[in-house]
């Protein structure tokens, strides 16, 4: 009966679906909870912040620097045809500020350090160094988890800013110079 | 229970979903015994191991550690419990973005307060013991399947284990690397008055060093004894095992349909 198999798939994607949402949730709860023992080791936090927020400063700071030069040059263009070529700074900085920034240093940030974090997980899961370290009776989300989580909390509101002060220098040196 | 049994199991039965991996399994542990669960691969013997160690919960009976039911422990009481145990995995599992030293002094700064200065006594001591104080800067990147192995060995008995498991702790080493793992893990669990279980197909090796063989096949206990005895055991499976012989109990083929007829022969 394909109609029921239809259905039937429906309701295993759907439950599928449930699942996982409710596994992030207990996931990100768990990483909450564990947060305390976390910021005991502060030390990794420290760690953290070198290995996700300082070893993505130059692909933040790069796109950065074009994306704003782009405004800069494609405002300019728009904003000559109504004599208001004085508003491209205030064009590019609200843009970036607001809108830009944020969302695309969030992107960055998720490429480059998001998919370093779950390959050095991932690299643990497989090579048995995190059933090891729940052997030893040390909880893997507090001391694997917490710690890039938060380095990634404090950094990334960092690099959004970093970001959109560089895309203004960006479109100053293709608006001013 | 019995005091002089580390551990107790009886009745063990687990399952993957409806698919059974041991059943009714019962075993004893006595204290300051070095045993061995030996099997083909994919017998349940890891499993055993996780079971041991609370990694996973039985469906059916119970395992027995220094008097506490594994399965019926919360969180705290598994991870106070553990704190007392060691387990060497297969391939060392040493942590990648650690050194030699880092490894070894792991559990002594999550568990203890100990100050650095005895910290890094006693990691150079482990280190000793197992031959490779030399290596303490190095990565663990830089060491060699045995070493590696032996540094894990090191880490394991960090914290001086009551009980120690190993999962097939002589895999991928060299005679001269299997042999030097072999005599530590007889001498570390002497010198500890630890108790060891070793999962192992490597028959020769352990037969040397153990007081105690547990024979497992599809789940179930097929043999046990002393080494003496498994050498001179007439079982079909236990001598198939020791001789490694192709064809017995086990079988060289793996079940299937006729083979004239896979070959669409006719007549």
């Amino acid at each position: 009966m394909p109609a029921v198999k239809a259905i039937r798939a429906i309701g295993h994607r759907t439950i599928n679906a449930v699942w996982r949402i409710g596994m992030a949730t207990r996931f990100f709860f768990f990483t909450l909870m564990y947060s305390g023992s976390g910021f005991r080791r502060f030390h990794l936090i420290i760690k953290e912040l070198f290995s996700t927020g300082v070893m993505s400063l130059i692909i933040i700071i790069v796109a950065g620097l074009f994306v704003g030069m782009v405004l800069g040059l494609q405002g300019y263009e728009t904003l000559k045809r109504y004599g208001s070529e004085s508003a491209l700074g205030t064009m590019v900085a609200l843009s970036l500020v607001r809108e830009l920034g944020p969302v695309v240093a969030a992107l960055l940030f998720a490429s480059r350090a998001g998919s370093a974090m779950t390959a050095e997980i991932g690299l643990m899961k497989a090579t048995e160094q995190i059933s090891a370290m729940e052997m030893m009776a040390v909880n893997p989300i507090a001391r694997i988890v917490a710690p890039r989580f938060w380095a990634g909390v404090i950094s990334m509101p960092l690099l959004a800013a970093l970001f959109s002060a560089v895309g203004v220098f960006g479109g100053y040196l293709v608006g001013v110079l | 229970m019995s005091s002089s049994n580390l551990v107790e199991i009886r009745d063990l039965n687990f399952a993957y979903d409806k698919r059974p991996i041991l059943q009714g399994i019962n075993m004893v542990f006595p204290k300051g015994k070095l045993i061995t669960i030996m099997g083909l691969s994919g017998c349940g013997k890891t499993t055993l191991l996780r079971l041991i160690g609370g990694a996973i919960k039985p469906t059916k009976g119970y395992v027995k550690v220094d008097g506490q039911i594994i399965h019926e422990l919360n969180q705290g009481g598994l991870y106070d419990l553990r704190r007392k145990m060691g387990m060497l995995f297969q391939f060392g599992a040493l942590f990648t973005d650690m050194s030699v030293y880092d490894n070894v002094a792991f559990q002594m700064r999550e568990h203890t307060d100990l100050p650095e200065e005895l910290i890094h006594d006693l990691v150079l001591m482990k280190l000793h013991a197992v031959g490779l104080r030399g290596t303490h800067n190095l990565m663990p990147s830089e060491l060699s399947g045995g070493m590696a192995r032996r540094v894990a060995l090191a880490r394991t008995v960090a914290l001086d284990p009551m009980l120690i498991m190993y999962d097939e702790p002589f895999a991928g080493l060299d005679p001269i690397s299997l042999t030097v793992v072999g005599d530590l893990i007889r001498s570390l669990n002497d010198a500890l008055g630890a108790t060891s279980i070793i999962v192992t197909h490597d028959i020769q090796e352990s037969l040397k060093i153990v007081d105690y063989v547990y024979f497992m096949a599809n789940g179930v206990i097929e043999a046990e004894g002393t080494p003496d005895e498994i050498r001179a055991s007439g079982r079909e499976f236990v001598h198939q095992f020791v001789h490694g012989e192709m064809d017995g109990p086990v079988p060289f083929h793996y079940p299937g349909s006729v083979y004239r007829q896979d070959m669409n022969l006719r007549g």
